[in-house]
């Protein structure tokens, strides 16, 4: 059963996300399909699981900042559907394996069950990837 | 509370490695200016360096950069020079958070970290000093993805204009 285990709930006062109104720009994202670049842009572009494996490295070092990159696209399909309707930072451990994270120092974390995830205010994901339980 | 001049968005060199997927939009959501602008920050991708107090961190146009442009800078921006306080959130090159809460003439910045307990720097600053140094990088960024073809003048102008529009601000009804 997965947790939410640290937030930082910006607004609670109005719920937003897949199976809520939209009220941000346009056309509803398809909220199902990780494809959707208004939806899940970022997570998809930088820590998807096609990346490969010296791109994850590479930013990595550049940033000097551990870089995650997600198992299965499908995970960030349920993290949406997790974490609360509110735009807001969020940590979810998922009590599974869910990706990977490359640190500065070339070395490599397997099996990482957390996430952080940050919802905006008209309920998209602005960015997602696993991260090492802090 | 630390009291400050360095509060600095500058442009830096070229980064030429690419170490994300290039934009795309299988499923035509994103309007011509949104595909645009991630082109631009992907295939011009420059470094970006913050000073703020003593605090420097170092950013990158792809993804950190256009990532705050799709949070609709110049609204943020018009924001804050009407009085309300706004948040730049970058989590992908660093995980930090600038919140700034104006008063009067000054600027209150909070830096913080998300998901590591217990940090967090105050600093202040002249509050027209914040919002020229956002409004120069803002139009600076912008100014190099007309001059590489990938936005046009109209439309860069129509994007920056909510940051240079308010009537509450000193710095605008100065010029």
């Amino acid at each position: 059963m997965a947790e939410i285990i640290e937030q930082d709930i910006i607004n609670s006062s109005v719920e937003v996300g897949s199976g809520c109104e939209w009220t941000g720009k346009g056309v509803e994202p398809q909220w199902n399909n990780p494809k959707s670049t208004k939806a899940y842009d970022h997570i998809a572009r930088h820590h998807g699981p096609k990346l490969k494996p010296h791109e994850l490295m590479g930013r990595a070092t550049s940033s000097n900042k551990d870089q995650g990159q997600w198992l299965d696209s499908e995970d960030w399909i349920i993290a949406e559907q997790l974490i609360p309707k509110y735009s807001g930072k969020y940590i979810i451990d998922f009590q599974r394996p869910i990706g990977i994270v490359y640190h500065p120092d070339g070395t490599i974390t397997e099996s990482v069950t957390c996430a952080k995830i940050k919802r905006n205010p008209n309920g998209t994901l602005k960015y997602g990837y696993p991260v090492l339980k802090s | 509370m630390n009291n400050s001049q360095k509060f600095h968005f500058k442009l830096g060199e070229r980064f030429l490695e690419n170490y994300a997927a290039p934009p795309e939009d299988p499923l035509g959501e994103l309007s011509h200016f949104e595909m645009a602008i991630r082109r631009f920050c992907f295939e011009y991708d420059h470094k970006v360096s913050i000073e703020i107090g003593d605090e420097k961190i170092q950013v990158f146009l792809d993804p950190d950069i256009c990532m705050i442009l799709e949070d609709d800078l110049p609204e943020q921006i018009k924001k804050l020079s009407q009085g309300k306080p706004i948040e730049i959130d970058f989590a992908e090159s660093c995980t930090l958070s600038i919140k700034l809460v104006p008063t009067d003439d000054r600027i209150s910045c909070t830096l913080s970290k998300f998901g590591v307990s217990g940090w967090e720097k105050v600093f202040e600053f002249d509050r027209t000093h914040v919002l020229n140094t956002l409004r120069g990088f803002l139009q600076e960024v912008m100014q190099l993805a007309v001059d590489k073809g990938y936005i046009t003048l109209f439309e860069k102008d129509e994007f920056i204009r909510p940051a240079f529009a308010s009537s509450t601000d000193a710095a605008v009804l100065s010029k």
